[in-house]
């Protein structure tokens, strides 16, 4: 398993256009609560689908939650028809989405993101009220569970 | 398995697969071969306008094809017409659809939100949240929050296979 960082400095590195959100992004704000798996919402265009569907591949990803040996394709088509895809890759858990629900779609989400440096990668991560909104859009129970927190993280913050 | 998690399945709203299931005559017990089959016959109905209740029968037989064949076709009466189908690729999608529908699937919350719920900080302390630790957290550097997140990581990943 690779460190979150190293997935991302990855990402970065191999050109793909995306945004972290969820947990990583919520821990990057100061929130306290720990989380297993990166989310990232693509750049759903044709050359970005190519790769990310590339590394991924190259990461051995395959489905989380299902029996091995079940036909699974990673490229750019399986992007297109399937768009959100929560994975199994050899660096670690990875959600893999190409809309926030409660932000909108690639665009909206990078325009509702700031960018972060650590060490020496640069990245983007949504802000975060859209986290707020998308953790509210969704409405799943886990997702309300973590909304005191960052709540009180933008109040904090805003003080 | 929920509606919801059958729908997930399928690629359906939870309201087309109520209405097939109605057109079908099925009894409302959600499982994954029958979502499997239900997602070939919605598949097919989409690509060529075939009614479910002819092409529903005849799903289970074109999925048992799978992994000696790899794809299914049918042909109208007087061979004018010939449908195609990857399985590998329809199974592929299937797969993705399962997966999200046993691992990111969850039931939203029903009812009205109360209307009294406090905001902001308020709200963190009205669940019992530690303030103290997001202000300490907040002091940080976005590096030492994220090596912060990975040391939670790679903990719980051993504490799993120790388990």
């Amino acid at each position: 398993m690779t460190l979150f960082i190293g997935q991302i400095a990855e990402l970065v590195k191999t050109k793909v256009r995306f945004v972290v959100i969820g947990g990583v992004a919520a821990g990057l704000h100061g929130a306290g609560r720990a989380t297993f798996d990166l989310d990232i919402c693509y750049d759903p265009s044709e050359e970005n689908r190519e790769r990310l569907a590339r590394l991924l591949a190259g990461w051995g990803a395959y489905l989380r939650g299902v029996e091995p040996g079940l036909p699974f394709t990673m490229d750019a088509r399986q992007f297109l028809i399937t768009p959100v895809m929560t994975l199994t890759t050899s660096t670690g858990d990875l959600d893999v989405m190409d809309r926030v629900a409660g932000v909108g779609e690639f665009a909206a989400v990078l325009a509702q993101s700031v960018e972060t440096t650590v060490g020496d990668v640069s990245f983007w991560i949504l802000d975060l009220p859209a986290l707020v909104a998308a953790k509210r859009a969704s409405a799943r129970p886990r997702d309300l569970a973590q909304l005191p927190e960052l709540e009180a993280l933008l109040a904090l913050r805003g003080r | 398995m929920t509606l919801g998690q059958f729908a997930t399945a399928v690629g359906a709203p939870k309201r087309w697969v109520q209405n097939a299931f109605q057109v079908l005559g099925l009894p409302a017990v959600y499982t994954e071969p029958l979502a499997c089959r239900l997602a070939f016959a919605r598949a097919v109905k989409a690509a060529c306008g075939m009614p479910l209740r002819r092409v529903f029968p005849i799903a289970e037989d074109a999925l048992a094809r799978w992994p000696t064949h790899k794809t299914w076709e049918l042909q109208d009466p007087d061979g004018s017409v010939r449908v195609v189908l990857q399985l590998e690729r329809f199974l592929s999608d299937y797969a993705v659809r399962l997966s999200l529908s046993r691992t990111f699937y969850a039931e939203k919350r029903r009812g009205r939100p109360r209307k009294r719920t406090p905001r902001g900080v308020a709200l963190a302390k009205w669940y019992g949240v530690d303030l103290t630790l997001l202000v300490e957290s907040l002091k940080r550097t976005p590096e030492e929050r994220l090596r912060q997140l990975d040391e939670a990581r790679e903990f719980f990943a051993h504490a799993r296979v120790v388990r």
